[in-house]
């Protein structure tokens, strides 16, 4: 890994920007330097090029590999997490998943499981659309508020 | 005959393919607390589609509840329906012999005797209805799952038929409930722990594409697992608990 020096007043600016917006998280890049400001207390520095961390759809089902960098946080169409837990893209293993890219989905139609505690929680599309990202995989481990498809 | 708390109702099936589905297709419509009873089930079914074996004798119902909360809250509900398992194994008999595995198998002499399914219904972040599946081990328990399993008859627990289970499950469960309902997770946790199968012993936890080894410390505020290990303290919403030389 590349030596680097943190800019610590960057990161105060995007922290100040993480509270005056509400939002859960902030990436950036500069070249070969990455910087995630995420709730919580949770500071990354990554060395980019690195592979977005949560990509690939699972089975058939195109992923939507984004650009290192591309912000989703703020998109009108992102579904996010409503729990800390596991996420599975399927009823069940074996079976086609619930939504693919590029599939139309209604409102109130399920998107994903997330299971906590055993218990199996359905995500569901809050409007009419197109699924054009699922930024999750099956079986990924999720926290409250990380973003998991857009709907346009 | 079974006895049913005020605020129940119970719709019961000579056979059906799932009382989880039975509740599920309801769920919009159904009040809170109606009860799907099923004597036996085609098509019954656990966890990740892992099938539940429903041999006439033991018992499969579901729960449907409105709880009104957010969805992250209804996963409590999961160990307010391990408790109501126990406390109805307490009754029958069996003592000091039943234990609560994280976060929500029964274990008589360390042996599954029931399998808990619970499957929540949404609209956004809010809980339209949550469905708690229970299938207890009453007259016969499978002997091919990878896991040591029992059942009333086999543990030598009191002789009662599905009727004098249910009776006794929605007697505990209306108490269990009301008392989340009032107090939250506080009302569950302490009762949990003090039945918490090998509290302070090394446990394994398999994660997607981690195992967790460490020391079963308690049980944390939200109801995830606390794992004491080498490496610091974990809190665990998802995953198997192993303990060594048992499931």
């Amino acid at each position: 890994m590349g030596k680097f020096t943190v800019d610590k007043a960057l990161i105060r600016e995007l922290a100040a920007l993480l509270d005056e917006t509400g939002l859960t998280e902030i990436e950036v890049e500069d070249n070969d330097v990455r910087i995630r400001v995420a709730r919580g207390g949770t500071v990354v520095h990554a060395a980019a090029p690195a592979a977005p961390a949560a990509q690939a759809a699972t089975g058939s089902a195109p992923a939507a590999a984004a650009p290192a960098g591309d912000v989703v946080h703020g998109h009108p169409g992102l579904v996010t997490s409503p729990m800390v837990g596991t996420v599975y893209t399927s009823a069940e293993p074996g079976v086609p998943p619930f939504v693919r890219v590029g599939d139309k989905v209604t409102a109130g139609q399920t998107l994903l499981i997330i299971e906590a505690m055993k218990t199996m929680n359905p995500v569901t599309a809050p409007k009419v659309g197109t699924v054009t990202r699922i930024l999750i995989s099956n079986e990924q481990p999720v926290e409250y508020g990380e973003p998991l498809l857009i709907i346009e | 005959m079974v006895h049913l708390p005020d605020g129940y109702s119970i719709a019961i099936f000579d056979s059906i393919d799932s009382t989880n589905e039975e509740a599920r297709r309801h769920a919009a419509t159904a009040r809170d607390r109606t009860v799907y009873w099923a004597k036996r089930q085609t098509a019954g079914r656990g966890r990740r589609g892992r099938a539940w074996m429903s041999e006439p004798g033991n018992l499969f119902v579901s729960l449907l509840l409105k709880p009104d909360c957010p969805l992250a809250q209804a996963a409590q509900l999961s160990f307010v329906s391990a408790l109501v398992v126990s406390d109805v194994l307490l009754k029958a008999g069996a003592g000091d012999r039943v234990a609560l595995k994280w976060p929500n198998d029964v274990l008589v002499d360390g042996a599954k005797i029931c399998g808990i399914l619970l499957e929540a219904t949404s609209t956004g972040a809010r809980v339209e209805a949550v469905v708690v599946g229970i299938g207890l081990n009453i007259a016969s328990h499978p002997d091919d799952t990878p896991y040591p399993a029992t059942d009333f008859r086999h543990a030598g627990l009191e002789d009662v038929d599905a009727d004098q289970a249910l009776t006794w499950l929605l007697e505990a469960f209306e108490l269990r409930y009301a008392a989340w309902r009032d107090r939250g997770f506080q009302a569950v946790r302490a009762d949990w722990l003090v039945r918490a199968y090998r509290l302070g012993q090394d446990i394994q936890v398999r994660l997607d594409g981690e195992t967790v080894t460490g020391r079963f410390a308690e049980l944390d505020e939200t109801g995830a697992l606390v794992v004491e290990t080498v490496a610091g303290t974990r809190h665990i919403t998802a995953g198997d608990v192993y303990f060594h030389g048992t499931a």
